[in-house]
Formats: structure tokens, sequence, C-alpha cells
């Protein structure tokens, strides 16, 4: 009688931890909620990986020939100093991101952010207003060096036009009290066509 | 005689011992197969993590400051920047600029850096000339910095050796 007593108790104790085990095991197997955070996690890390990309490779060796040695070859601050926005999005930034993402661009020197350009596939960017975001957004950004004169159409006329650069007007660079600093963060704002 | 412990006018504690092995060995087998479907589920999840955890990763973040800071500090210190045979000369006085410039340089990396909620700080170590083309001629310098950037839970700091080029105002 005392050992189907003691049968007993164990039996209803291995019964109570098969149901909490049981229970553990369907919370394991539930429906994730991290899959759209999946999805914003792998684009950030393509995104840091292409901004990554733009700031370490150099620009094409025949307009690399005729900027002077000391000037930024990268692609990244290049094309920022020379406001070509083509280069920059359609012909390296678009090839390294998803095809049906859409991204704006900003430019931060910590104090102040200003929109510089905005991308929608498959081939459209436009540099007066930023594209409406939808959830959920991702953002990738690089910190950038960028000395004040190398805005300077003067010192530079081969490499800046005449209108100047659009980053120096939006930061007022040298002016009396424009961004005297040379620290840029450059900021890829990325979603999916029509959220996710 | 074969006697068999069972075989007794009393047989059923017997036969009900027996049954409850046989109950308790499938409930082991069913526990056991909870377990390895937990920790195969655990493992499916990986990509999950991982992908996490690199997104949300400082150091990518320390890689990209450990050398923007050596070229905004170079900027810094230059005061002016002259051509001369398709060549850019940066002019600038270390010795008196050196200070100022690196804080400036600190600190725009500090208010950048605390947008993202990451603490940016750096000391100055110490800077030398280092002679490369000509002896007398101290146009390069190198600077010895430590940088660390932490995030509430990751924390990482390197001393940093970085060359700068400036050439004294003419």
């Amino acid at each position: 009688m005392d050992d189907k007593g003691q049968v007993m108790i164990l039996e209803s104790i291995i019964f109570t931890v098969t149901i909490l085990l049981a229970l553990v095991f369907l919370y394991q197997l539930s429906p994730t909620s991290t899959v759209s955070k999946t999805y914003t996690n792998d684009l950030e890390i393509k995104g840091d990986d292409a901004l990554k990309n733009l700031y370490t490779s150099n620009i094409p060796s025949a307009i690399a020939a005729k900027i002077p040695s000391g000037f930024p070859k990268n692609q990244l601050v290049y094309y920022l100093i020379t406001d070509d926005y083509g280069s920059l999005i359609l012909s390296n930034l678009s090839n390294m991101l998803p095809p049906n993402t859409l991204y704006n661009i900003y430019i931060s020197n910590g104090t102040k952010t200003v929109f510089w350009c905005s991308y929608r596939p498959p081939s459209a960017f436009d540099s007066s207003e930023p594209f409406p975001a939808t959830e959920p957004v991702t953002i990738s950004h690089i910190v950038i060096a960028i000395h004040p004169d190398f805005f300077d159409k003067n010192k530079f006329p081969n490499i800046i036009d005449n209108d100047g650069c659009e980053l120096a007007k939006k930061f007022r660079i040298g002016e009396p009290n424009g961004y005297k600093g040379s620290l840029y963060d450059v900021i890829l704002e990325m979603f999916y066509i029509g959220g996710y | 005689m074969n006697h068999n412990l069972c075989d007794t006018k009393d047989r059923q504690p017997c036969r009900k011992n027996s049954s409850q092995m046989i109950v308790l060995m499938g409930v082991v087998l069913a526990i056991s197969i909870f377990v390895i479907s937990s920790l195969a589920s655990d493992i499916i999840n990986l990509d999950i993590v991982v992908s996490n955890e690199r997104a949300s990763s400082l150091v990518t973040e320390f890689s990209y400051i450990k050398k923007t800071f050596g070229v905004s500090l170079n900027y810094n210190l230059s005061e002016d920047i002259e051509k001369a045979d398709n060549r850019l000369i940066f002019q600038g006085d270390i010795h008196k600029s050196i200070t100022d410039a690196f804080s400036q340089t600190r600190d725009e990396f500090y208010v950048l850096e605390l947008q993202y909620g990451n603490i940016f700080n750096a000391t100055l170590n110490s800077y030398w000339p280092q002679y490369l083309q000509n002896e007398t001629e101290k146009d390069s310098w190198y600077v010895h910095v430590t940088i660390s950037l932490e995030d509430g839970n990751t924390y990482i700091t390197e001393d940093v050796l970085y060359s700068i080029i400036l050439n004294p105002e003419t």
C-alpha cells in the first residue's frame, strides 16, 4: 500500500512537470513578433554596408586624376560635395539595397539636420522634399569628415560648379554664423514600398 | 521448479507495478521529445537573433568613428588649405591649436553619437613629429589618442595612433 501511494505521488509530479513542459514547448513554437524586426535588422545591415562601401571606395580613376591630391576621393564625400545625386543614388546606392526600397538621405552636424535627396525605384530621385515614410522605418548612418574649404567654389572651381554646393548653402558654410566644423552624419532613412 | 515471483495467489500488485513502470517510461519519452523540440525551436530562431545582434552592434559604429576621428582632427587642426602642384597643403600650427582642435573634434563626436544613445569620449595622450621627407621639416605628426564608446550594454575603448599632415604656416 505504501508503494502504491509513493508511485501515485510520483506519477502526479511527473504529470505536473509534463504539463509545464508542454506549455513551455507551445510558447517556444508560438509565432514570434520578431518577423518584421528581422526585415528591419537586415535592411539596417544592408544600409550600413552600403554607406561603408561608398565611404571606403574611390571615385572612377578618370575623375580622380583631375582632382588634387588631398581632396577627398571616396565616393560618398565626393558626390555630396559635387551634388551628384545620380552617381550616388542611381549608380551606387540603389544597386546595394533591395529593389523595392525607398529612402531619404539626411545630413546632420549634430545640431541641425537637413534633407539632401530621396529615391523612389526604379530610377527617380528628388532633392526638393523627402518622401513620406511608411512604417517600419529603418535608419542607417555613417559619420564622415569634410573640411569647410572643400565646399569653396573659388578654391576648387573645377570640382564645384558656380552655383555652389547645396550642402554648404544649407549649413551656411563660409558665412559668419554658419557651421565651422568638419563632422557630418549621413543618415539613410529606408522603408519598403507599401510598408511591411 | 520455476518460481515466478509473480505467479502467486495475489498477482494484482505485480501486474500493476509493471504497468505503472511502462506508463512512467512513456511519460519520460514524451518529456524528452518536448525538451528536444524546444531546443530545436531555439536553434531555428538563431538567424533572427544573429541579425538583431549585428544590427545593434557597437563594433561597427566604433570602427567608423575610429577612422573618421583622425580625419576630422586633421581638418580641425588645419586653419587653411592651399593648392600647390596639384596637391593640397594643410596649414596650421599643431603646438598652438592641438588642444582646441582636439576638444572641438571630441565635442562634435559626442553630440553626434548622443543622438543615437551612445556616449563618446576621447583623451589626448601625446603627440610628436614624424620626420618623413626632410629631417628639418616637420609636416607629419603622430597623435596618440584613447577613444571610447558605450551604449549602456557595451563599452569599447582603444588606443589609436593617428598620422596628421600639417604644414607650418608660411
